[in-house]
């Protein structure tokens, strides 16, 4: 098969993408901050999906969508915190767990840290529990754990019928014999 | 399920069969599937290189990102179809929870089901389909993190929903309308969309086509941004030209309106050149901005109230039937560069 030679259209387009690249910004995504928060504060909150709207104005996260209180406030100076970058987040928190007055990013009378310790919302009221995903009601594992009288039961109930079946069987091949 | 149409239009090699061959079947044709019935599967592993920042060391990461099996038959004019997957330790991530079955998320496994549905043929060419179904919104493409499905939450990978849909295919018309009634893979049911999604597509010309979608919804809290009696719409244009036989190029541009932003716009433009059978190369550009947030104090950002724009550099290749190995460039402003390398073989 002959590879075919690239045009000129073609040439100036990859030019054209290679200098796009070069013109967009190398930044920063968010990964696991929640648990950056949960290592520091000894914490260990549920339904994480809400947590990220902590930071975030929505659960799938992203860059353009840390617009919450808490993160506007840990955007700013002097942490001055981007994306991906979970131990200047553990520092900028030890920086502000430690001023002098506490800080109160909602303004709502509780402190940032106490918000966190309790797993509540640094910006904002509460958090609600957010949706349950999966069928209601259903389970891959049992929801019960097996009753072990009823097991027994079971168990013996078997032993006994293959005892009679057995014993049966026995007679049987007397009488043949 | 779309193998036959990958060997002849896709694979390396494709080109020259009059007849489909026995390896485009299911299984590579170790099982002859009955008379209107169709088994499939998918598996999709991806391999993510994020590119480091001052202080950050840059990370290299790899899962399974699709395992699913489906099938469809067919009785009279009646069709069903489901797909049944499984996917392990998604607590904590956004995506992939839409369509779990089982309640336990955690570290374990969980069961999935993106599409399920009973149809009916009404005419040759006119489907009426209830159950779980992709939102028929913008154009269909398998880049599920691409700015135009994530932002009008219209990906294939899990923002599909419960809902009575119509789908009229005829002449130079491609219609699907549908009524969503919400997801029911989601509890409880305040967090349920409800509304009204549809693409109309008209074939201007045999290798060009041009369209429009719309979507409104309501419901009584965003799943997603927990705001309260939430309605969110987006409306947009699609276009998709095949320049010449090597060059194909798929757009899109669409308005937003979210719950609690003001309103954004959303687009793509990708063109995709086939350097040799089988092989592709695609450059993408896309742009982002979901609205400013209507709170007191905000600042426009980029991606939120500013336009945001990103960049794909794509290599696909269908080296054999049932096999695609594909490599992806991401750059998108105020995130790191992200490297993809993504293998999918389908039964």
């Amino acid at each position: 098969m002959q590879r075919p030679r690239l045009s000129h259209p073609f040439r100036v387009a990859l030019a054209a993408a290679c200098a796009a690249s070069a013109w967009l910004t190398s930044a920063h995504a968010t990964p696991d901050y929640p648990l950056v928060i949960d290592a520091m504060l000894g914490t260990s909150c549920p339904q994480p999906l809400s947590r990220c709207l902590i930071c975030h104005v929505t659960a799938r996260g992203g860059q353009g969508t840390a617009e919450q209180p808490f993160a506007k406030k840990l955007r700013g100076s002097p942490y001055n915190l981007k994306g991906n970058e979970p131990r200047a987040l553990s520092a900028a928190l030890d920086q502000l767990f430690n001023l002098p007055v506490p800080s109160d990013s909602d303004d709502d009378g509780e402190s940032d840290f106490d918000e966190l310790e309790r797993c509540g919302n640094p910006s904002g009221e509460d958090l609600g529990v957010g949706p349950e995903y999966g069928c209601d009601g259903a389970h891959l594992a049992p929801r019960v754990a097996p009753d072990g009288a009823l097991g027994a039961l079971a168990l013996g109930v078997t032993g006994m019928l293959v005892h009679v079946a057995r014993r049966r069987g026995a007679r049987g091949k007397k009488r043949a014999a | 399920m779309g193998r036959v149409e990958s060997e002849h239009l896709l694979s390396m090699g494709g080109t020259d069969m009059e007849e489909p061959s026995k390896s485009s079947k299911f299984l590579f044709g170790a099982i002859d599937e009955p008379d209107d019935v169709s088994f499939g599967g998918s598996y999709r592993h991806m391999l993510v290189y994020s590119a480091s920042v001052p202080g950050v060391p840059s990370e290299l990461s790899h899962f399974p990102m699709q395992l699913d099996l489906y099938g469809s038959g067919r009785i009279g004019n009646f069709v069903m179809s489901a797909s049944l997957g499984v996917a392990k330790g998604i607590e904590g991530s956004a995506y992939v929870r839409g369509a779990q079955l089982n309640t336990e998320a955690g570290d374990g496994f969980i069961l999935l089901s993106r599409n399920h549905y009973l149809g009916l043929w009404l005419q040759d060419d006119m489907l009426l389909r209830v159950g779980r179904l992709n939102l028929p919104f913008g154009v269909r493409i398998p880049e599920h993190v691409m700015w135009v499905r994530e932002a009008t939450r219209t990906d294939r990978e899990s923002d599909q929903q419960h809902g009575v849909s119509l789908t009229y295919t005829g002449g130079r018309w491609r219609t699907d309308v549908m009524l969503i009634l919400g997801n029911f893979q989601l509890n409880p049911d305040r967090f349920r969309e409800r509304g009204v999604v549809g693409t109309v597509e008209y074939l201007v010309t045999p290798t060009f086509a041009f369209g429009a979608s719309a979507l409104i919804t309501h419901t009584q809290e965003d799943a997603l941004t927990q705001v309260e009696n939430s309605v969110r719409y987006a409306d947009g244009v699609i276009a998709r030209w095949g320049v010449s036989p090597r060059l194909s190029v798929l757009a899109e541009l669409d308005i937003l309106k979210d719950g609690g932003r003001d309103m954004g716009v959303t687009g793509f433009v990708q063109a995709d050149y086939e350097l040799w059978r089988g092989f592709h190369f695609m450059l993408t550009g896309e742009v982002l901005d979901q609205g400013l947030l209507q709170q007191a104090d905000v600042v426009p950002l980029r991606g939120s109230g500013a336009p945001r724009y990103g960049a794909w550099i794509s290599l696909d290749w269908f080296l054999l039937p049932h096999l695609e190995l594909r490599l992806d460039a991401v750059m998108q402003q105020d995130d790191v560069f992200h490297g993809q390398a993504q293998f999918h073989f389908y039964l």
